[in-house]
């Protein structure tokens, strides 16, 4: 060890000093002094960082830690039992949320495939007589036990009674510009607003109806937007929109 | 250190726990405030970074178990808690500026003012590895982890620290510290 390392190491790590340290300064009169100066340094350095510290720091200290150990028993538990009310809570009402949804998704399911079924050559219109066929909805829907509205401004193609969703409903066909909108009235089937979905390519509005719902089927949206307002009139005026 | 030791190694029911944690306190504490102080320049701020730093150790001390390692830990959480609430700017409105000496109770002689004043005006770079030495007695590699340096770089900065010390008490030339 040389002058330079040793005064380098004095002045980095005191504390460790090697036994090659103190060989050096046995050996070497100016780093002996430079030693000394050093331990000096070292002396006074521990005692001007060490300043005092403010009374009763360390029990301020330990009844903070007191009341943060209680307050973790307590709240925790409370926590706990919060959290876990909460989640089954938030679990049972997803729980229900998505049981309606799936419900809702499966009506609309239902009557897409209905519509398809009922008509699988496209929806062709029959060839019946407006008059016979405005006599004829009046009478399925008073059979269901729906007042008709208005129905002489409906061009309807095709009349009938139906249970797509189990219970016995009406399904009208109307005829529109850009295709054949159909109209089906499903009771028991309830619900509290309006939803539009899209399902195989086919516009869907179910409505909320006095019996249950009053779903609008079509391929095209603009005979929806044109038809709506007159066929919720038709199953009558009520129908909540 | 030893019966410390012994108390932080028995800790595991509540009340030895809590009398192992009161051991860690009395011990630590202390000079983990006089590091928060040279830090902060606050008595206050100071006492706070102590209290979140033990609040920590409450949390965490079951990891705690090796005494040497517990004072390391200790240091090293309260300079992170420093740092994440003041970044590189130190608080302001204290007791304190930090261009002037902090508060102890004085001690007159003049070298120990000296000194004292020298310390407080030393860059932060400097001084806060020489502190985590002088009180916490943390090695230059936890040194460094603790201030993300290498255990060189930290060596250096505490040795470029004595010199200027030594230099503010007449003990060396001048500023040719930075040799390494």
């Amino acid at each position: 060890m040389n002058c330079l390392e040793f005064r380098k190491a004095l002045l980095t790590d005191p504390a460790r000093q090697s036994a090659a340290l103190h060989a050096h300064a046995d050996a070497c009169a100016l780093c002996h002094q430079f030693g000394l100066s050093a331990a000096r340094l070292e002396q006074l350095l521990g005692e001007v960082a060490r300043s005092p510290v403010p009374a009763g720091l360390e029990e301020r200290i330990l009844v903070r830690a007191a009341l943060h150990e209680e307050v973790s028993m307590v709240v925790p538990d409370r926590r706990r039992f919060l959290a876990m009310a909460v989640s089954v809570g938030v679990a049972a009402v997803g729980a229900l949320a998505f049981t309606a949804w799936r419900q809702r998704d499966a009506a609309a399911d239902l009557l897409v495939t209905h519509v398809r079924a009922a008509h699988p050559e496209g929806m062709a219109s029959t060839s019946a007589g407006t008059g016979l066929m405005e006599s004829a909805t009046r009478a399925l829907l008073l059979a269901s036990g729906v007042q008709p509205g208005p129905l002489a401004g409906l061009s309807i193609e095709d009349a009938w009674s139906c249970s797509p969703l189990g219970q016995s409903g009406v399904h009208l066909k109307l005829t529109a510009p850009d295709g054949p909108v159909h109209a089906l009235l499903c009771p028991g089937e309830w619900r509290r607003s309006v939803r539009r979905l899209i399902r195989d390519d086919m516009q869907v509005e179910l409505h909320p109806h006095t019996l249950g719902t009053l779903a609008l089927i079509a391929a095209s949206s603009p005979n929806l937007e044109e038809l709506r307002t007159p066929v919720l009139a038709a199953f009558q005026g009520d129908a909540a929109t | 250190m030893g019966t410390h030791g012994q108390i932080v190694c028995a800790a595991s029911p509540a009340d030895e726990r809590r009398r192992a944690f009161e051991g860690l306190v009395r011990h630590h504490g202390p000079d983990l405030y006089r590091f928060a102080h040279w830090l902060c320049g606050q008595s206050q701020v100071a006492e706070e970074l102590l209290q979140e730093t033990f609040a920590r150790a409450w949390r965490a001390f079951e990891s705690l178990r090796e005494p040497e390692a517990a004072r390391a830990w200790l240091f090293v959480t309260l300079r992170c808690e420093y740092a994440r609430l003041y970044g590189r700017q130190r608080p302001q409105g204290g007791d304190s500026p930090p261009d002037q000496i902090p508060q102890p109770a004085l001690d007159d002689r003049p070298e120990a003012w000296a000194l004292r004043r020298a310390l407080a005006v030393l860059a932060p770079e400097y001084r806060e590895p020489l502190l985590l030495q002088v009180l916490g007695g943390l090695s230059c590699d936890e040194i460094g982890t603790a201030l993300g340096l290498t255990p060189q770089t930290a060596a250096t900065h505490i040795f470029r620290a004595r010199r200027r010390l030594r230099a503010a008490l007449g003990e060396e030339p001048g500023r040719q510290d930075d040799e390494t």
